[in-house]
């Protein structure tokens, strides 16, 4: 999916100029300007959603952090300086900051000891192939740890490059590639099945 | 280009170079990108690992990161600058929260926000709480003036209604309070 918005350009960070396509929207929001907020919402809800639903596991609390992003966003926007940062690297980072906030109260009331939160499967009356699969890759997905879920959903789901990926997470390049090998060797490892299925077994 | 050992591929480094980058060519690094082909061209196991990168890959794509409802949108547009709520700082909090007016899925707290929503779609807690108060009040002064409600009363000792009303329920006796 959204594989038709991936762009795979391998970008390191402080290695170009930063052209940021959101600089003129985040000015006309600053400005009240008439459609400019939703123009930035229909640009970015659906990543920050799809990105705040992996982490955390549920669509409600995902809403909850994109609805808080966008708060800050309106905040942010009279007072943002272009050139340092893209826009969109600083709402991930928000996203991610929030997502992690709400992940550490859950430990603490809950405890260390709490499971990775389990996506939401599908009904199983829904018994279609594909959403089998689609269940089954959630589900493998959110065995993963935290960081090489966000990794993935970065760098796969979002088409970030590895450079931008790793500035939203406020990591090196190489802790973000090194998130990614682990996470997909991982994920071979679980998806065996369904990878035979599709390649026959090896 | 093979040859330069910088940018010598192996099996091993070409996995290595799948699982950091993904299967496309074009999110490689371009110093290894055409040695890396080269390889998989001559090399059967490179191509079974780039059709596993790419199984994977495929695999990933049918997971679905979750859709936007309307709803979501709506409430954060409510909260933009300029937007004709005027909301904005504290009041944009509370629409934030009211939000879960219309996902009543989460804790029963968000339920019964969810339904003082209908009631009291302007308000927070404030309008609920006090009604239940007012409530509270009524029934006790019902209670109090309801005709023959000191009737049993009369009947008991005050020390077993003491006991009654303030202690554990192991410590009752049945036969006493009756």
């Amino acid at each position: 999916m959204q594989a038709g918005s991936r762009r795979r350009v391998v970008n390191r960070p402080g290695t170009a100029a930063i052209n940021d396509p959101d600089t003129d929207l985040v000015a006309a929001v600053a400005a009240n300007q008439p459609g400019a907020a939703r123009e930035l919402v229909d640009r970015h809800l659906p990543r920050m959603i799809g990105l705040a639903r992996r982490v955390l596991g549920n669509q409600a609390d995902a809403e909850e952090v994109a609805q808080e992003v966008f708060l800050r966003v309106w905040k942010q926007a009279p007072t943002w300086q272009p050139g340092k940062a893209r826009f969109t690297t600083w709402m991930h980072r928000v996203a991610l900051n929030l997502c992690y906030d709400r992940l550490r109260k859950k430990r603490e009331v809950i405890g260390e000891d709490m499971p990775e939160p389990v996506d939401e499967a599908p009904n199983p009356g829904e018994a279609l192939h594909q959403k089998q699969v689609a269940a089954r890759v959630n589900d493998a997905l959110q065995m993963l740890p935290e960081r090489q879920r966000v990794a993935i959903t970065l760098c796969h789901h979002q088409g970030q490059s590895n450079g931008e990926a790793a500035e939203m997470m406020e990591i090196s390049v190489e802790a973000i590639e090194s998130l990614l090998s682990r996470g997909r060797r991982k994920l071979k490892e679980l998806l065996r099945s369904e990878m035979n299925d599709l390649i026959g077994p090896r | 280009m093979d040859n330069d050992p910088k940018t010598e591929i192996t099996l091993e480094t070409f996995e290595a170079l799948l699982d950091k980058c993904g299967p496309e060519p074009a999110s490689w690094p371009g110093a290894t990108r055409a040695a890396a082909l080269a390889f998989a061209k001559r090399s059967r196991p490179a191509q079974a690992a780039l059709a596993e990168a790419k199984a994977l890959d495929a695999l990933l794509d049918q997971a679905p990161v979750g859709d936007v409802h309307g709803a979501v949108k709506a409430r954060i547009l409510e909260t933009a600058p300029g937007a004709s709520s005027g909301m904005t700082g504290g009041a944009a909090i509370g629409a934030r929260q009211r939000g879960r007016a219309s996902a009543p899925h989460g804790s029963p707290g968000g339920v019964i926000g969810w339904l003082g929503g209908f009631v009291w779609p302007q308000s927070g807690w404030g309008q609920p709480a006090a009604l239940l108060a007012a409530c509270l009040v009524a029934g006790f002064y019902v209670g109090l003036s309801a005709p023959g409600s000191f009737e049993s009363y009369d009947n008991y000792d005050d020390g077993d209604l003491f006991a009654y009303v303030f202690e554990a329920p192991s410590t009752w006796d049945a036969g006493e309070v009756q």
